[in-house]
């Protein structure tokens, strides 16, 4: 009995070392092992000025920052980021890490001076699809920018063929523009679909001094900005991609979400503006371009504030006239605002130069300096003779003070500096008294249809500072 | 006082035995490594597939799960429960539940006859049980052996055979009545079973009654009817001559059950109502209406209120045995059948033609198709779907009812679907307006003429050495058709080829039949394929045995013959050739006519030594060499569309060998065995629908092998005579051991997608049932007729079934080594491990010395374990949407009992 035991126990214990020791490991077919990478840096650095075709398998590993939902993708590492264009539509999506094999693809420009992009890559649900997902929802926060940050990154480089690239730290990037808005001139539906809309096809943003301005890019069919008007009483941020078209750096937004312009349109904080640059080619239609924040505009009549001096002569400055138009002279009314005005100081100081000309007796001051602390552009509507929105309903019901008493109106022909004028001292002390948003500054030139309202006001070098 | 020490002794060391090697082994289980799930496939092809894959046991488990590769799971419960081998009593009762198979093995590596006939399928090499279930009374009676070993019945099979004594001579004289309930598969059962016994004019009677019920089984939409009607006569007409006929007939009508993804339990999950405790454990028992947790069944839906299911089965195959048993000599006998059977095997299934797929879980129709990070991202959808899933809502692609299949929805489509077919019938200007049915309910049918006749003769000679030798030859002709069963609403079904519109779409290519163009389908109506498949095989077998004082040694072999062709009855139009046109390409593929006749030789030897230690102790070697040829269903590329073979089929080459020791002792009994198993040159094909290719895809492979390996404890260990301990263990590994070549067709094609693909298969687990089992017991043996036992029993290494193509250098070829797709492809689920507590108790009393009267009461899953028994990888799969295809599984029964109740006098 006791060998019998002795036995069974045996036989237990081989069996059990000899088969528990077992483990195997399953085959494998062949696995490409891992191929050579390049970082975004890299590939943006193999561009010479001409097109490069990427022929054996090489790995980038990038997150996706941004989609337009179709066949454009912005990828980054922590090397840069880059445009990524695919050859057909597929499932790739915002957080999407990836590994993309180049071959087959191209590294080529978006189009002429504009974005290095990884072109025709193959997405399509065949073995031949060029991208692995490795993980989902990674984090990928925009880079906080200003528009003077984004403009000042802007450099070039000219090939020995003469290609040009733009180049800038944050192209191809997902940043958030902060203090953004756009220019009061802004109005009508966002995405063209055809060209029988009543819509701006191009727009640029602003910072909140209108000193700095980019383009703002739209895009068509999987834009959800269609039909969306633009909020031009408001700034705030904007999160999009940063590109180069035309050798210009715009800023494609991600989404309508993603146009955060939630906050009343912001003020410069100080501003000087010399209006050297007001030749006689500046006019009511091109004033604002070229000076990014102001308005001339008119509430009576079509005549406007204008530039003064001659073509290729500046400096210029500023003119209000109701001079030789029409007999008796047309009544006019032309209004110049500044850009808003961040009330964060009441001490702010007022200046401008001023100079008369050809006053009269009746009408020796026509020329008036005002604050509006709820001005509001009316983006609704438009000025079929300029092309520009028309105002006329929003300049005059707004509560203008009149502060023009506060300042030294020169009468002379000769530019005086009119003071350098507290807003706490003017009579608008009340209106901005425990009030934390912008206010406007608008110099009024009111002619009368009669005779001899036709004096002319000069201004130049008009200042805010604290 | 010593001997009783020596006893205490020897028990607690066999105590500790069972216990060190229980806890060991289901430790060493546990450390295995969990793999990654991954994705595959779905809409495979499930046609009436009656390869089995586990031992048959008609028994508590969620056997009859309706899964393309896992197939059915039938079989006979005391055809088992009967036999004396330890293991394969704990086998029986408590490892179904997990749909343990028997050393891995496919059950055509099981012999199976009646009366020493063999009734193992010709096609698929399985034995039918269903074609006697319900016959438990009648089919006690058996010799049987597991694994290799002496046989006087046949050569056997590597798994071992079982030949059931169906004698009506043999057969208890009396009546029985037993009667069943349980909440299994059928609610319940009756059986009446009357024998007269042998009479004095020597006549012996034998008939069995029985039936089978269930409204609904255990899980939803699996409703069950089976009749059983056994009748035997025997006729001694004097003490060497003994004339026996057996007939038997157990028709059933079932329906099935699906396998489903994740996800698709997790959405009906959700769909579950809120029950009381009380109604919880009354739905447990009793079952309920509503569709909840994992069972989900995605084959049925209401009707009217009623549920309906789209997959029902019915088989019915009355066979006829006649035999002769003669003893030519005291020392002599002969025994000699012929036998037949014809009947049909039918499975229904959903057919749409130009409409949407009417499946509830087809993948297209899951809400992670449109998940917000999938390739086919759809918010709308998405929400649309997943409420409509967990609300039973309408499933916004297809205006169909979500979940289950919308019987209302279908007919109403029907109803307002009339058309006008050009040409019916081939006929210039004949036309035929109606309702033209979008879905139907077709019938897949086999119908199986079978016959042969069997011999064996046994002789004891001098030396006390044992001959025996047999013959046998049969003959089977299935032929495979489909007819409508269900026009739901419609006038009819036009026979239309809806797999070669990606082809062509000429009025000739999408014919099924292009001697009968544009035919008008009516209900009953043949259409879509019509082909048999014939086979022959013939056997001859000899063993020899002799006894020596210390040894028995056996040796057997056996020759056998198989030939088998396929005979097209319609010509399709995407092989528009019969076999009998002349000037033919070579290698043209034909679908009407006959295909070429293969012929496989095959051969078998074993043998086996018995050392007796002494009269309690002994040590078995067996090994064995086998060749088997390729099953018939495994031969042709697509049978339904064309003649076409599977290049480079072999014979199948087995090598095996176990060894045993067995221990016989007052306080233990038992055995413990390691065997091998290698198989060779293995034929594997499995077919699933693309709707990328939009058509039936083919994969098969012609040499694969694989090794079976393992180890079985059976004890019983005697505490005292009132107290017992039972254990049983199986611990093996299944793994395939090369790198087969595949070869990919279509059914719409001639021309083969892909051929002498690499498959890495090596190492990976052949899978499907878990290579751990254990059950550990305590039986409680009164005085007076009553008992008790407790079981645990423990299952681990249970790995899902895997696609092959899945491990080709195709798969992975866009991947680098460190992606993380790599793994999530290669690595093969394996399931969690699991555990049930089983309860047996009865009590059996003896009435006026002539009754008999008993009760047994068996509980399986005390604790309404639910866990997956089974997974497989879908045969499809996206190499860059790894997860579209994922898994799909069954669970086990919850809690399920069966309380039995006999009496007999």
């Amino acid at each position: 009995m006791k060998k019998t035991t002795h036995l069974f126990l045996g036989m237990v214990l081989i069996a059990s070392m000899v088969f528990f020791s077992c483990k195997k490991t399953h085959d494998m077919p062949p696995v490409i092992p891992s191929t050579g990478t390049l970082t975004i840096a890299q590939v943006r650095a193999l561009y010479n000025g001409s097109n490069i075709k990427f022929t054996q398998d090489i790995s980038l590993y990038a997150t996706v920052t941004m989609t337009d939902g179709y066949k454009t993708l912005y990828l980054r590492d922590n090397t840069g980021a880059i445009m990524l264009r695919q050859l057909n539509a597929h499932g790739i999506y915002e957080g999407d890490s990836l590994r993309v094999n180049l071959n087959g693809s191209t590294l080529d420009m978006s189009g002429a001076q504009s974005s290095l992009q990884i072109d025709s890559v193959d997405v399509s649900s065949t073995s031949s699809n060029k991208i692995i997902k490795l993980a989902l929802g990674a984090s990928h926060p925009p880079i906080q920018l200003t528009i003077a940050q984004a403009n000042a990154s802007v450099t070039n480089t000219v090939y020995a063929n003469g290609t040009t690239l733009p180049l800038s730290a944050y192209d191809g990037q997902l940043v958030q523009l902060n203090g953004v808005q756009f220019a009061p001139t802004a109005t009508g539906l966002y995405i063209p679909l055809n060209t029988t809309a009543t819509y701006i096809t191009t727009l640029k943003i602003y910072d909140c001094g209108a000193v700095n301005s980019m383009p703002f890019s739209l895009y068509s069919g999987t834009s959800d900005f269609l039909y969306k008007y633009i909020p031009i009483n408001n700034s705030g941020s904007i999160i999009g991609a940063l590109t180069f078209y035309n050798g210009a750096i715009q800023i494609t937004p991600r989404s309508y979400q993603d146009m955060m312009l939630n906050q009343p349109r912001c003020g410069v904080d100080t501003l000087t503006q010399s209006f050297a640059a007001a030749t006689s080619a500046v006019t009511g239609s091109n004033f604002s371009a070229t000076f990014p924040g102001w308005g001339s505009w008119t509430t009576y009549g079509s005549v406007v504030w204008a530039g003064s001096a001659s073509v290729g002569s500046p400096p210029g400055y500023l003119s209000a006239t109701n001079y030789n138009f029409g007999s008796p002279q047309a009544r006019n009314e032309m209004w110049l605002v500044t850009p808003p005005i961040q009330n964060n100081n009441p001490n702010k100081k007022i200046s401008f130069d001023m100079s008369m000309a050809f006053q009269t007796a009746a009408h020796n001051q026509q020329l008036s300096v005002l604050l509006s602390t709820n001005y509001q552009i009316d983006s609704m509507s438009k000025n079929p003779n300029l092309g520009l929105p028309n105002y006329t309903t929003s300049l005059p019901n707004a509560n203008w003070v009149d502060i023009t008493s506060s300042f030294s109106l020169n009468p002379s022909g000769s530019f005086v500096n009119a003071g350098v004028i507290s807003v706490s001292s003017t009579a608008a002390q009340t209106a901005l008294s425990g009030y934390n948003g912008t206010y406007y500054i608008a110099f009024r030139y009111r002619a009368s249809s009669i005779a001899d309202s036709s004096q002319t006001v000069n201004i130049r070098n008009v200042s805010i500072k604290n | 006082m010593n001997f009783k020490m020596g006893m205490q002794k020897n028990v607690k060391y066999g105590v500790f035995i069972l216990c060190f090697l229980f806890c060991v082994i289901n430790t060493q289980a546990q450390t295995d490594s969990t793999t990654s799930p991954a994705s595959i496939n779905d809409d495979e092809v499930d046609s009436l597939d009656i390869r089995s894959n586990t031992l048959p046991v008609f028994n508590a488990t969620g056997g009859d799960v309706s899964g393309n590769v896992a197939a059915q799971v039938q079989g006979v419960n005391s055809l088992l429960g009967a036999s004396r081998d330890l293991f394969i009593q704990s086998n029986i009762m408590h490892f179904i539940t997990a749909r343990f198979r028997y050393r891995g093995y496919n059950t055509n590596n099981m012999l199976v006859m009646m009366n020493g006939v063999r009734i193992n399928s010709l096609e698929t090499g399985v034995a039918s049980f269903s074609a006697f279930g319900g016959m438990n009374d009648v089919i006690r009676y058996m010799d049987q052996k597991t694994g290799l070993g002496a046989s006087r019945f046949g050569f056997g099979d590597i798994a071992g055979y079982f030949n059931l004594n169906i004698f009506a001579s043999t057969f208890r004289k009396g009546l029985r009545i037993t009667y069943s309930q349980g909440n299994r598969i059928f609610k319940e059962r009756l059986t009446l079973t009357y024998s007269t016994g042998l009479t004095k004019k020597g006549w012996a009677f034998s008939v069995s009654a029985s039936g089978r019920y269930a409204e609904r089984g255990y899980v939803p939409g699996t409703a069950f009817q089976g009749l059983g009607l056994f009748v035997g006569a025997d006729k001694k007409f004097s003490e060497k001559n003994t004339l026996s006929l057996v007939g038997f007939w157990a028709p059933i009508i079932q329906q099935r059950q699906s396998m489903e993804t994740d996800e698709a339990y997790g959405l009906m999950n959700n769909f579950t109502p809120k029950y009381s405790v009380g109604q919880q454990l009354s739905n447990t028992l009793f079952g309920s209406n509503v569709s909840a947790n994992n069972h989900y069944n995605s084959y049925w839906g209401y009707q009217n209120g009623q549920i309906r299911s789209a997959r029902t089965s019915k088989i019915s195959t009355p066979t006829v045995i006649l035999t002769d048993l003669w003893k030519i000599t005291p020392k002599s006998n002969l025994t000699a059948s012929i036998y037949g059977s014809q009947g049909r095997n039918t499975l229904t299934y959903l057919n749409y033609y130009g409409v949407p797929n009417p499946a509830p879980d087809y993948y297209k129709y899951m809400p992670s198709y449109y998940g917000p990070t999938s390739d086919n991202a759809n918010p709308y959808l998405y929400n649309a779907l997943t409420q409509a899933w967990q609300t039973g809502g309408i499933n916004p692609l297809t205006g169909l009812q979500v979940g289950q299949i919308d019987w209302d929805g279908m007919y109403r489509i029907n109803q307002n679907n009339v058309q006008t077919v050009a040409n019916v019938d081939g006929i210039p200007g004949k036309t035929y307006t109606g309702k033209r049915a979008a879905y139907i309910v077709e019938e897949r049918r086999q119908d199986i003429t079978t016959g042969g006749f069997n011999a064996i003769y046994n002789t004891e000679l001098k030396n006390e050495i044992h001959l025996t030798g047999g013959i046998n030859a049969a003959i089977s002709n299935t032929r495979y058709y489909k007819v409508v069963n269900d026009l739901l609403g419609g006038d009819y079904w036009l026979d239309l080829n809806q797999l070669a519109n990606s082809v062509s779409t000429g009025s000739n290519t999408i014919q099924n039949n292009i001697n009968n163009p544009n035919k008008i389908i009516r209900q009953g109506d043949v259409f879509g394929y019509d082909y048999n498949i014939n086979v022959n095989r013939e056997e001859l077998w000899g063993q020899v045995e002799k006894s020596f004082k210390r040894f028995d040694v056996y040796a057997s072999a056996t020759f056998n013959h198989t030939s088998f062709y396929r005979k097209g009855n319609m010509e399709n139009g995407l092989f528009p050739y019969s076999s009998s046109d002349y000037g033919l390409p070579a290698g043209q593929s034909t679908s009407l006519g006959k295909s070429t006749t293969l012929n496989f030789w095959n051969y078998g030897v074993k043998a086996g030594i018995t050392y007796k230690i002494n009269g309690h102790n002994y040590i078995t070697l067996n090994g064995a060499c086998i060749s088997k040829p390729p099953l018939p269903t495994n031969a042709f590329i697509s049978p339904s569309s064309r003649n076409d073979v599977i290049p480079g089929m072999n014979n199948e080459q087995i090598f095996t060998g176990d060894i045993t020791y067995n221990v016989r002792l007052s306080w233990l009994k038992g055995r413990i065995t390691y065997y091998i198993t290698q198989i060779n040159n293995q034929t594997w094909l499995r077919s699933y629908f693309d709707d990328d290719y939009k058509t039936n895809i083919n994969y098969f492979m012609t040499d694969m092998n694989q090794l079976n390996q393992g180890v079985e404890l059976g004890l019983e260990g005697v505490i005292n005579p009132k107290i017992s301990i039972l254990g049983a263990l199986a611990y093996g590994q299944y793994l395939y051991t090369n790198r087969p070549t595949a070869t990919i067709s279509a059914d719409n094609t001639a021309q083969l997608l892909e051929s002498g693909r690499t498959v890495y298969l090596k190492n990976y687990h052949v899978g499907g049932t878990p290579e751990l089992a254990s059950s550990l017991g305590v039986r409680y043996n009164a005085t007076k007729k009553w008992y008790i036992g407790a079981y645990f029993n423990y299952f681990a290494n249970n790995y899902v079934t895997i696609n092959p193509d899945r491990r080709t250098a195709e798969a992975v070829a866009k991947y680098i080594s460190t992606d993380p797709q790599v793994n999530q492809i290669l690595n093969q689920e394996k399931l969690p491990n699991a555990y049930t507590i089983d309860l047996l108790m009865g009590k059996s009393f003896q009435l006026k010395n002539k009754y008999y009267l008993s009760f047994n009461l068996m509980i399986n899953n005390i604790t309404n374990n639910i866990f997956k028994n089974f997974g497989e990888e879908q045969l499809r799969h996206n190499i860059n949407i790894i997860n579209e295809f994922p898994n799909k599984y069954s669970y086990t029964m919850g809690l399920t009992y069966q309380l039995t109740t006999s009496f007999s006098f």
